[in-house]
């Protein structure tokens, strides 16, 4: 197999957007394309996207992209993967490129949620759950994570102040982000424990509130790899996709044998760092798939970054934040970047390669070489984690 | 009511819930199918607030319950204070109107004598 690069990347703001989804996706493009600044064609256009059909009565969104961006003869695909789609039209892309078979190629991820109704929007995200077995019950994604973390909380000892911590630490670490969806100082007092906290902060699915829960949002984002014939070119430093690890689990989350554990999260991991050949120690930054506060802790240690059951004192100490021994979601993560559900693979990919890249601001973490993002497909039954090393 | 089946696989015994074309234990592909009932431990649950289309209640109350050799199911709850390990029966009954078409599916009540 080929080494495989990405060599550029940009995405938009994330949040209410204005314009239709191929918008969102042509600027997310277009920058990426722009910041790659390659003098060669285009061969391959990976399009992440989960609910166009549903969402925006739209289809064909790869082939459409391609037109607007006069990529022809280009080959384009569109990539639905739930939540995880993004991850799997960056993987997809990584196959096509370590293969031999293409040299340039763009991601794009995105999703256009605004335009339906919260409850549409709801509906349409628990068409992911098992249709017999879950999604006739009226089960959403918040029923399964409120229902994990409920035993999570109890074996482990987790507090709804340490949930609360999570989404505290995210909103900061947004507010640095110019791309968040979500621009707002949160505190303790206001979201927990002041006696208009249940009016600022009502139950979603219990035990967890409104602040446990990313947002609905809109936007894109995209990257641009290249055989290292390419990347040997551009102008900006590249950073390599290291390891790529992906697992799967039980449709019904309650056919898995440990109802604490994210199985395919920790098997995603393992292949990721084995391909690598690093080791979770080794990461500097991380962007976990914090759609629920409770998943950045379970995931944090299903990586490997701490022991199982201790994400949560990790994140008490200030370990988790920026300027800790392990940062986790600098961009403020799907908590408070936001959650285009296509778009967040990819989103996270972005981040990590402005990281590793050193231009991500003031949110940079200090001398960061190694990157790791996990993305979470439905309730943990498609993962897909990512290991990348900046180079000079 | 219509009953809500599990299935037994003939091969290796395994029970499963839903059905599988491929038994997960053994990849078996011959089953046998059975009521789900009788009684269960409550696992886990939720008080669900934010709902899906087609829910028009002020919220929706569920849990997974688990039988005696270990088989899980999704259900709904029908009791006011659910506490996790509580014992309770299974039964069928309208878990969604669809359209204005009863949906049947599982449900847990606090059991006799539990």
């Amino acid at each position: 197999m080929r080494d495989v690069f990405i060599v550029g990347c940009a995405m938009t703001r994330f949040g209410r957007m204005e314009g239709g989804l191929l918008d969102l996706l042509e600027e997310a493009a277009t920058g990426a394309m722009n910041d790659a600044d390659i003098d060669e064609p285009v061969e391959g256009v990976f399009v992440a996207n989960m609910g166009a059909g549903i969402l925006n009565h739209l289809s064909g969104v790869g082939s459409a992209l391609v037109d607007r961006l006069s990529l022809y003869p280009a080959a384009a695909e569109t990539i639905e993967n739930g939540p995880a789609s993004g991850g799997s039209a960056v993987k997809v892309a990584y196959y096509a490129i370590a293969s031999g078979l293409v040299d340039l190629a763009l991601v794009v991820g995105g999703e256009k949620m605004r335009d339906v109704t919260g409850w549409e929007a709801t509906d349409f995200v628990a068409t992911l759950t098992h249709p017999q077995a879950e999604y006739i019950y009226g089960a959403t994604l918040p029923a399964f994570a409120a229902m994990f973390a409920r035993l999570y909380m109890e074996k482990y000892g987790v507090k709804h102040e340490h949930l609360a911590m999570v989404a505290i630490k995210n909103h900061e670490n947004a507010l640095l982000n110019p791309y968040a969806h979500v621009q707002q100082r949160i505190t303790m007092e206001g979201i927990l424990h002041r006696p208009e906290a249940i009016m600022n902060n009502p139950p979603v699915a219990e035990p967890l509130r409104l602040y446990d829960c990313c947002p609905v949002s809109d936007g894109a984002a995209a990257v641009v790899l290249a055989s290292e014939r390419i990347a040997s070119k551009a102008k900006k430093p590249c950073v390599r996709i290291a390891g790529i690890g992906q697992a799967t689990d039980t449709h019904a989350v309650h056919e898995r044998k440990d109802p604490t554990e994210l199985k395919a999260v920790r098997l995603a991991s393992q292949k990721a760092f084995n391909m690598a050949g690093v080791k979770p120690e080794d990461v500097d930054v991380a962007e976990l798939h914090d759609a629920f506060t409770i998943l950045e802790i379970a995931e944090s240690e299903e990586a490997g970054f701490f022991e199982k059951g201790k994400g949560h004192v990790a994140l008490e100490k200030g370990e988790t934040s920026l300027h800790g021994r392990m940062p986790i979601n600098p961009s403020g993560g799907l908590k408070a970047r936001g959650h285009p559900v296509g778009a967040t693979g990819v989103a996270q990919v972005v981040e990590l390669t402005w990281q590793l890249r050193h231009e991500a601001g003031p949110r940079q973490v200090d001398g960061a070489q190694i990157g790791f993002s996990c993305n979470f497909g439905g309730f943990g039954n498609n993962v897909l984690c990512f290991v990348l090393a900046g180079e000079k | 009511m219509n009953k809500v089946e599990g299935f037994i696989c003939r091969s290796c015994k395994t029970r499963t819930y839903p059905r599988h074309r491929r038994c997960p234990t053994c990849g078996g592909e011959d089953f046998e199918s059975f009521d789900l009932g009788g009684r269960v431990r409550l696992l886990t649950f939720t008080r669900i607030y934010m709902l899906s289309l087609a829910f028009h209640e002020r919220f929706i109350t569920l849990g997974i319950g688990e039988f005696e050799d270990g088989l899980r199911a999704l259900g709904k709850l029908l009791v006011d204070e659910p506490k996790v390990g509580m014992e309770l029966e299974v039964v069928t009954g309208v878990v969604k109107m669809e359209n204005g078409i009863p949906i049947q599916g599982l449900c847990f009540k606090e059991a006799a004598g539990a």
